[in-house]
């Protein structure tokens, strides 16, 4: 019988060449998402934009992700990554080169906005992957494909002002911005010629569901009805900051339409879940079918704290150096890329570590680091050396990143037949963090900014107390290489 | 020692198993001599479950000079026949082959057979009625006027109908019996079991001389949940009352009383099921129970392969374990230990052997055979585009092994060529049978119900997809694609590309020709894979050896009937685009104009 490689990343070949061509899309759709950043006081003075102006375009920029999360995940569950993945990227180019087009703020708005679709391509990937790793090999796989896609946005902060330079002149950014636009389009091409959704020859296997997420108590029941709650809560958070009570984006009516959908919607998905779980007021679940949605809420809420704190400050990281050190936007770009630069090690490294250390224990150190290390960020002033303020910002994100690994790793030890949904849930509290810290933003000043951060990673450690150790490591490898059985518990 | 025994302890109250006892009672009453027979077995555990246990009552017919050696021989061999039939086949099948061999060879006793029917030739005749009981249900066979009866909640009824013609003021005529023709009817019911039921076989000296209302107060006075004792001692008094009143012949009498049917409730099932650990990914140089890795040899998210060695022995092997992934799947850790059963008992030079494994491992495994070589999918990049005669050959033992398969009631399901594995020297052995469908198992209650079509992408049969059927043509229908993927490096219809069913009947698949990806194939080899893949399985081969004929020879027939068929039929592409130019060409004529 033939030998396996193992998971060589310099291989194009088999999976290897799926999880390249997945990290490389989802790279493409987090520079797309985040080619404003770097470019912002550019783009601000070139459109006259007020700075509550600019960290609206911010906020919009992650809010339509949050229910886009849901359709992509539907779509791909019914036309798979192949055709989902080249759709989005070919779609969400639009919105991009319109974008690079925008004369108007109302125009930089609506296209932003739309941009946010291109967020929700993180799924698809982690779809795509899960179909063809096995499963001591998922994690580091999920890892490469988390941590290098989420790259994305540092290389963009890297190479955008320089390219915006490049072409020069006031609309500079413009070509920056449309080049990336351009990446997404033809990548799309590439993406659909080049990969397939399965491995030959794969087995028929039961239709992931999409429906509502499925709970095992009734008490669950009620705990997971509540945390649907702030995601239409980061919608409604939003709404009001468009509506006149806000930067007056929207109108009266429209908001108040708005307001009213976003209820019908929350109805209808209670409607879904009860469809779903109904039968638990009737008859309880075996109990081999049973786990502790509390979990799953946990991990929901350290996501919130890591991936959505992770969006929020690149978002606004080049202006904040911009601001506080007075540098050039190109340089301060630069410099805030160091921030997700730290991805390609960390987040991975959390994933490693949670196999190393368990992960309780993992998620608790790396909570308290990032809770320690916004609040170092939230102390950074203009007299700090330039230097010290970079690598706090390094080390915080380092924590931050790894976090999201560790967070990540433990999503398939809860329930293995439903690692999909909660991995879904969990993202998308991931794009309702990052929704809140930026409407946060919109009204207080950075310090505060940071420090609201850091209070929630307090929270988040606080919640994980309650988290149990999820098993699943119940075998142990004796000095002679013997695998038993440990016991676990008890 | 860890909480997965201590949890198993706690659920005993279910009932895993089939529990069943028996008693009866034969007199030869104012007869000279005894003709009828009963017999009955319950086997242990395993074959319990496979097979069933089965009873058994004959009665001789008197007219024949060799009635009671018949009957006899009817009850013993067919308990031991059946039970010596494959575990892997249906209840029926099992017992019909039984059945049919028994009286072939009663007939033939007779000396009917070669016209040389001498008056003082001796008549092997009987009548035969028998009751396998297995998992929840009870499977009757029966012919003639013995008789079986079901007891349940005080009521009783004949579940079998007596083949005799009454006349009037006479004896009644038996109509059938075992050994009066070559051409045997057997009647068939199939009963559901329930505990506390009560069975009883019968000869018609008993049942034509006890009225239902008497039987039933003797069937009362049985007690509470009786032994093989009281059974037997109930099977006297019916027999004695029988004489009481007046019965004149041979009387016979076996009752069966069932304790209790499995009863497992799914999850309970499922957590058997799970009983066993699932071994992590392990790492070459680490051993699991005995074995040794010493190189991992395939891993996806489905299974993983190790080349191992067993330290004592230090012979290689290779050990499948399952995939972490499918820890609560209960449906896909049913079809991992079906594999291993099934390994362990089929035996053919195409199939990889399964061994039978560690009884008291913690976790779960199975350690095959040791294969050299590479899988025909590998092989195939490797030798594209390969003869004729050497897909021929590798033909062959596939379907070798597919009828090895067959013979056993069993169906592979999973056919491709990652499943098939080959040598330097061509030797082919099919792996990987997780999938398989095994009759006999699959009319029990503890089996988990399958809610996706079992199969791969491009190699499942269209009617697997359609209505979750498969049978050995579905098979036939996999074979048939590796068959044109070796000589094309193609698949014969339009590549699937997610496991999700997107046509609704048989004439939305719309078979490729080879010819466009190899023209110099000969016409008779593209005929032969288009009939093997149809769609519909009604258009497909018959059976294996009549592909591999097809393959062998030219099948100038089939050439000459498709050569007949008119144009639209043989290649509509082609009707329709000649319609289309002429329309074209009328289109342009009549625009000039």
């Amino acid at each position: 019988m033939s030998g396996q490689e193992n998971l060589n990343i310099f291989s194009f070949k088999g999976k290897m060449k799926a999880l390249h061509m997945s990290w490389i899309a989802f790279f493409i759709t987090f520079a797309v998402w985040f080619n404003f950043a770097p470019l912002v006081s550019v783009i601000a003075d070139s459109l006259g934009l007020t700075n509550a102006e600019i960290k609206t375009l911010m906020l919009l920029n992650v809010a339509l992700t949050i229910p886009a999360r849901v359709v992509i995940g539907m779509l791909t569950d019914k036309y798979g990554p192949r055709l989902t993945f080249a759709v989005l990227l070919a779609v969400c180019s639009i919105p991009c080169f319109m974008f690079a087009l925008a004369e108007t703020f109302e125009q930089a708005a609506l296209s932003r906005f739309l941009i946010g679709f291109i967020g929700a391509g993180f799924v698809i990937g982690i779809r795509m992957v899960s179909e063809w790793f096995p499963v001591n090999e998922l994690g580091t796989a999920e890892g490469i494909y988390g941590g290098w896609g989420n790259f994305g946005s540092a290389a963009a902060a890297m190479s955008l002002p320089t390219i915006a330079l490049a072409f020069g002149g006031e609309d500079g950014w413009r070509y920056a911005v449309a080049f990336t636009g351009a990446l997404s389009l033809i990548f799309s091409v590439i993406w659909y010629q080049n990969v397939t959704d399965t491995p030959k020859g794969s087995t028929y296997f039961k239709p992931k569901q999409t429906g509502a997420m499925e709970v095992t108590s009734t008490g669950d029941f009620f705990l997971l009805l509540i945390m649907k709650i702030p995601m239409y809560g980061a919608l409604a958070l939003l709404i009001w900051k468009l509506s006149p009570s806000g930067v007056s984006l929207l109108t009266e009516q429209y908001a108040l339409i708005a307001y009213i959908s976003l209820v019908v919607l929350f109805a209808i998905e209670v409607k879904q879940t009860i469809k779903v779980n109904g039968h638990l007021f009737s008859k309880p679940v075996e109990e081999i079918h049973r786990y502790k949605f509390r979990q799953v809420a946990v991990l929901n809420i350290l996501y919130f704290a890591t991936f959505g704190s992770e969006l929020a400050v690149i978002s606004m990281l080049p202006l904040f150096f911009a601001e506080t050190f007075e540098l050039s936007m190109v340089y301060a770009a630069m410099l805030a890329s160091t921030y997700a630069f730290m991805n390609l090690m960390s987040r991975p490294g959390g994933g490693w570590l949670s196999d190393k250390f368990g992960r309780k224990k993992t998620l608790l150190i790396l909570t308290a680091g990032l809770a320690i290390g916004y609040y170092a960020m939230s102390e950074i002033t203009g007299e700090w050396p330039l230097a010290l303020a970079v690598i706090t910002a390094m080390a915080c994100s380092f924590f931050v990143q790894a976090g999201e690994g560790a967070v990540f790793a433990a999503v398939p030890l809860i329930k293995r037949r439903l690692t999909g949904q909660i991995a879904g849930m969990t993202g998308a509290y991931g794009n309702v963090g990052a929704v809140v810290y930026l409407t946060v933003l919109t009204m207080v000043d950075y310090a505060t900014f940071f420090m609201v951060i850091a209070t929630t990673a307090v929270v988040g450690f606080i919640t994980l107390l309650f988290m149990q150790e999820p098993k699943g490591a119940m075998t142990e490898v004796r000095e002679d290489g013997t695998v038993e059985l440990i016991n676990v518990g008890h | 020692m860890s909480n997965i025994s201590t949890e198993k302890q706690t659920q005993q109250s279910t009932v895993v198993d089939l529990q069943l006892c028996y008693g009866g009672f034969s007199y030869k009453g104012l007869k000279a001599e005894n003709q009828d027979a009963f017999a009955a077995i319950v086997p242990k555990q395993l074959e319990l479950r496979a097979k069933g246990a089965v009873v058994a009552i004959a009665d001789g017919v008197s007219s024949a000079s060799k009635a009671a050696e018949a009957s006899q021989l009817a009850v013993t061999q067919f308990i031991q026949e059946y039970l010596a039939t494959p575990e892997t086949w249906s209840t029926q099948k099992s017992a019909a082959k039984v059945l049919t061999s028994l009286n072939n060879w009663l007939y033939s006793q007779s000396g009917f057979v070669d016209d040389l029917a001498y008056q003082n030739s001796p008549q092997w005749l009987t009548t035969f009625s028998a009751l396998i009981a297995k998992s929840t249900s009870g499977y009757i066979f029966h012919v003639g006027d013995t008789r079986i009866t079901k007891y349940r909640h005080q009521q009783l009824e004949v579940i079998t109908r007596d083949h005799n013609r009454k006349q009037i003021g006479q004896q009644a005529l038996l109509t059938r019996a075992l050994g009066a023709d070559s051409h045997l009817e057997v009647d068939v019911y199939q009963v559901d079991l329930q505990a506390r039921d009560l069975f009883m076989l019968s000869c018609d000296g008993i049942h034509d001389f006890i009225t239902k209302a008497i039987f039933k107060t003797l069937f009362d006075s049985l007690p509470l949940s009786p032994n093989k004792t009281d059974l037997e001692a109930l099977s006297k008094k019916i027999v004695e009352t029988a004489l009481e009143r007046g019965s004149h012949d041979n009387v016979t009498c076996l009752l069966v009383y069932i304790d209790a049917v499995p009863n497992r409730k799914l999850a309970e099932i499922q957590r058997d099921l799970s009983a066993k650990a699932i071994p992590p990914a392990l790492k070459v140089g680490q051993k699991l129970d005995d074995y040794l890795v010493k190189k991992v040899i395939h891993a996806s998210i489905r299974s993983h392969l190790y080349l191992v060695i067993d330290v004592k022995t230090n012979e290689p092997y290779v050990l499948k374990a399952p995939s972490a992934n499918f820890s609560d799947d209960a449906l896909y850790l049913q079809g991992f230990m079906r594999e291993a059963w099934v390994g362990e008992r089929i035996k053919h030079v195409n199939v990889m052997r399964v061994l039978p494994g560690k009884k008291d491992s913690q976790f779960l495994y199975h350690v095959c055979e040791y294969i050299k070589g590479q899988t025909l999918g590998e092989w195939l990049h490797d030798n594209p585009k390969p003869n004729i005669a050497q897909v021929r050959d590798i033909m062959k033992q596939v379907i070798g092994a597919l009828r090895s398969f067959q013979r056993l009631d069993l169906v592979h399901r999973d056919l491709k060529p990652d499943n098939i594995m080959i040598d330097e020297f061509g030797h082919i052995k099919l792996i990987d049978y997780g999938t398989v469908f095994v009759a006999s198992l699959d009319e029990n209650q503890e089996t988990i119900k399958e809610d996706v079509p079992q199969g791969s992408l491009n190699y499942i049969a269209p009617e697997t997809l359609l209505n979750m059927q498969a049978d050995y043509q579905s098979d036939l229908f996999s074979l048939g694609v590796i068959c044109y993927e070796m000589l094309s490096g193609e698949l014969p219809y339009k590549p699937m590309q997610r496991a999700e069913v997107t046509f609704n009947n048989y004439n939305d698949m719309q078979y490729r020709p080879i010819k466009q990806f190899r023209p110099e194939l000969p016409l008779w080899l593209d005929l032969s894979l288009q009939k093997a893949t149809a769609a519909d399985p009604k258009q497909r081969y018959r059976a294996f050896s009549e592909f591999f004929a097809d393959l062998s020879k030219p099948s100038s027939s089939a050439v000459e009937e498709y050569k007949n068929q008119p144009l639209l039929q043989r290649d509509p592409v082609l009707f329709w685009q000649s319609v289309s130019a002429l329309l074209f060409i009328g289109l342009v004529v009549s625009l000039v104009n």
